[in-house]
């Protein structure tokens, strides 16, 4: 952990941005110093929870819990007048996201039934949306957040731009050919901060502090 | 795998995060689990092995405080890559 209140990450020889220094407490348990990949390509951070060396035997009494309560808020969606398509509409997003590997064809990949536990208990594609709290991005305090779990899947932690977009963010590749990504949480925009972003990229003179520190 | 043998002759001990850099396809569990002061993390060696089991499971109580670790060789050697 650095003392600086800002994120300066060097891409590695795999093209990738990693982080191996955030902690945040999710499902009851504080994790620590976890590995992460930086994704500006990925529009919701997610995180394969066995990737935190949960097995697959363990979280998935996590995953029934989420999937009974999603078929059953969809179901009260419904009693309540809602067609089923606006029901999942309205948990969409609030309480689950689908995601589809490259495998699975786009469109043409298979439908859940959302109203069926075993057939969402089935689906790697799901995942629920929990509170992370404590989070804490080497050094750097997060405000607690809603973040998604997928219980199946055992890739990369992922922090996505639900994150990122509420940071200050510069990537480029500096004078010795090495490719740096340069973060601060916009909130949190310090001296420090645009002290390295004119040492690495020669920009903050260029930056109005007032508008970056809004 | 030959040192896996020595890293659970370590199990109950106070260890760092940092001293497993190195280690692969490895699955540890540091329990107890607080940041230093450098950054690193420091906590009780719970688990080793190469499968999770019963025991990996029993360290994952509410109010916990894990550092889990798993350096996938492949994957740092950039032999494979997970579609994200």
């Amino acid at each position: 952990m650095t003392n600086n209140k800002f994120i300066k990450i060097m891409l590695n020889s795999n093209n990738e941005f990693r982080l191996d220094n955030v902690t945040m407490s999710i499902l009851g348990m504080s994790f620590q110093n976890v590995n992460v990949k930086i994704d500006t390509g990925c529009p919701y951070s997610t995180i394969p929870i066995q990737r935190l060396n949960m097995s697959a035997s363990q979280v998935g009494p996590y995953k029934r819990n989420d999937a009974n309560k999603l078929v059953s808020d969809i179901r009260h969606h419904m009693d309540n007048g809602y067609t089923i398509k606006q029901a999942i509409q309205k948990e969409l997003k609030s309480s689950f996201k689908l995601s589809y590997g490259i495998e699975s064809g786009g469109r043409k990949h298979r439908q859940i039934n959302l109203l069926n536990t075993q057939d969402i208990m089935d689906a790697s594609e799901i995942s629920f949306k929990h509170k992370a709290i404590n989070i804490d991005f080497d050094g750097i305090d997060i405000p607690d957040r809603e973040i998604y779990i997928n219980y199946d899947r055992t890739g990369n932690i992922l922090i996505g731009m639900d994150i990122l977009k509420d940071w200050n963010i510069h990537i480029g590749t500096i004078d010795i050919g090495e490719t740096i990504f340069l973060a601060c949480p916009r909130d949190q925009i310090n001296d420090g901060y645009l002290r390295e972003l004119e040492n690495t990229f020669h920009i903050a003179s260029n930056i109005n502090a007032l508008i970056v520190r809004q | 795998m030959s040192n896996i043998n020595s890293l659970r002759c370590m199990l109950g001990q106070k260890v760092k995060k940092s001293q497993f850099k190195d280690v692969f396809d490895i699955r540890i569990i540091i329990t107890d689990a607080q940041k230093t002061a450098d950054g690193d993390t420091e906590g009780i060696l719970s688990f080793v092995g190469t499968e999770l089991n019963s025991e990996s499971e029993k360290l994952f109580k509410p109010g916990a405080s894990i550092c889990p670790i798993y350096n996938e060789k492949e994957y740092v050697d950039g032999d494979i890559m997970y579609d994200e």
